[in-house]
This record gives C-alpha cells, structure tokens and sequence, in this order.
C-alpha cells in the first residue's frame, strides 16, 4: 500500500475526521477501536468501506469478501502509511474542517 | 527538500515568483474555507516555489507535500515587518483588474520611479521590493497632501467658529500615527473625592470574586 496524495489524503480526512479520537495520546488498540466504535455507532458501514478504497487499489466487492481479521488490518495499515494523526494535526492547524 | 525519491533545493524567491506565491497564498486561505481545490493550490505553491512542474510532484505522499508547503512558507516569508504590510483597507477589486495584475503594477512603479526593467524588478530580493514600494507610496502621499493644501477643498468653513480650518487629506491606515495609552496622571489629594474610595478596577475585582 502507498501513502496517499494530498488530494485523496484530504478526501480520507473529510470521511474519517468525524470518528478521530479528540484524545490522540491514547494507545493504538484504543485509537482504532474509537474509530470503529463511532462508525459503527452511526451506523455509517459504508464510510469503513469508503477508507479502505480510499486508500487502497481494492474494489468494494473485493474488500466484501475478505474476512474481518483482514478487514481490521487493512484498516490499520490506512491509518497508519497514512500518518493520519499527523493529517488531522496539519487540517487542523491551516483550519480545514471536514 | 525531498519529495518523493527526488531532491530539491529550496532558495528563498525573488520578487516575481513571490507575487505570485503570495497570490497562491491567499487562493490557499479562500480554499481552505470553501473546501475547494485546497490540495491543487498547494501543490500549485511548491511547484511554483520550486520552478517545476506540477505533474512533477501531485502523486507524492501528502506528507512530503505538506513538508515542502510548510518549509517553502517560511522560506518566503518576509523578514522585515514593513508598516504597509499591516494596512488594514480593503480595496475594491477594479474594473480593469486581472489575475496577474499584481506584478504589471509593481513592474509600473519601479520602472516609472527607477526606469529599471522588468528582469531587473522581476529578481529584486522581496524585502527590497516591498520597502521601494512603501517609500514610492509615501512620496505619492506626501506629494498629494501638498497639492491637497493648495486646494481650496483644505479649508472648509466652520459655521460655529466663524473660520476655514485646515482639513487635512486622509491617510492610509500605515502611515497613521499609532494609537497609545494615555500617559497616566496622579491626581492631586485635594481632588480625590473624601470617603472610601473604589478603584474601578477595584470594583471589578469585588464583584467577580
């Protein structure tokens, strides 16, 4: 997987910044599973799915048909190639609201 | 500076190219509020800064995008805080304005007030550029006042003193004299009104705690 250019980085930031943890000196367990938490609590699967196309190659009926252990990974491995703490720091920072 | 798996060298920019990094600059700010091509200006910046191509560098990971933004930034920045930079007008934007008319107006003043040409005004240092600008300002103001004190338009007629009075010609907001505190007086004893007197700021302070 490939980090993201600034135009898809934005495009991930505008889908994910609403489930980011205010806390960011929480551990990484933690991190992800608020994330998940808040999609799943606002019922919005389909921006799960729209992160892992986002930043991945993979069509959504192929990232339908992998397993949930794969799904978790390829999910951290986004947030993680993508330095999404450092993308919320710098939105923030210039005053970009998703 | 590193993008991707090529390195460049990042020099402070001359006049010109800052003009328009600056222009680029403020299309940053109005993006960055409509949410509108924020990623496109700002790789727009740095191969604008770095003299290359656009295509060059729009599918490097954001962050070295965001890296190269930031230390550009800074590079460009002015070093000296001139007084025409805080001006606070708001102009209007002229009939006759375009998007590149920035430069043409700076290369017009300088050729006009130095006869020099626009590769020379084009590679000016930017502190130097904006100071010669500032210093054609001032005498085009000063040079106005005169003319404005010749003018009967100077001196209108004060009903209630009976007198023309010099009205001064306004000036911009930088070239007006800063506004300071009022130099603090002690009052006489005699003049304090007797009793137990409360400061203002003294009440303020009874009254939040």
């Amino acid at each position: 997987m490939k980090p993201l250019n600034l135009p898809n980085a934005l495009k991930l930031y505008d889908v994910i910044a609403q489930y980011l943890p205010e806390d960011v000196n929480i551990d990484g367990i933690d991190f992800i599973k608020q994330i998940i938490d808040g999609i799943i609590s606002k019922e919005k699967h389909k921006d799960f799915i729209d992160i892992i196309m986002l930043s991945t190659e993979i069509s959504r009926e192929d990232i339908l048909e992998l397993s949930s252990q794969e799904l978790l990974e390829l999910f951290a491995e986004c947030l993680s190639i993508n330095k999404i703490l450092l993308l919320k720091d710098f939105c923030m920072r210039i005053g970009y609201h998703a | 500076l590193l993008i991707g798996d090529k390195e460049y060298t990042a020099q402070k920019s001359k006049l010109r190219t800052w003009l328009k990094l600056e222009q680029i600059k403020s299309a940053i700010y109005k993006a960055v509020e409509n949410k509108e091509h924020l990623a496109s200006k700002i790789i727009s910046y740095i191969s604008t800064a770095l003299g290359i191509l656009e295509q060059d560098i729009e599918n490097e990971a954001w962050y070295e995008i965001v890296d190269a933004y930031v230390v550009l930034n800074n590079l460009n920045s002015v070093s000296i805080r001139f007084p025409i930079s805080t001006s606070v007008e708001k102009y209007e934007k002229a009939e006759w304005d375009y998007e590149e008319r920035t430069w043409y107006v700076w290369l017009h003043l300088f050729a006009k007030n130095y006869s020099w040409n626009s590769e020379y005004v084009a590679n000016l240092e930017i502190e130097d550029g904006i100071a010669l600008l500032q210093e054609i300002l001032v005498d085009n103001q000063l040079q106005r006042e005169w003319e404005w004190g010749l003018t009967e338009m100077a001196y209108p007629y004060n009903q209630m003193t009976k007198k023309s009075e010099f009205k001064p010609l306004n000036r911009p907001s930088w070239m007006q004299k800063k506004y300071t505190e009022p130099k603090k007086v002690k009052i006489p004893i005699h003049l304090i009104p007797m009793g137990n007197v409360i400061t203002h700021k003294q009440y303020e302070t009874t009254k939040s705690s």
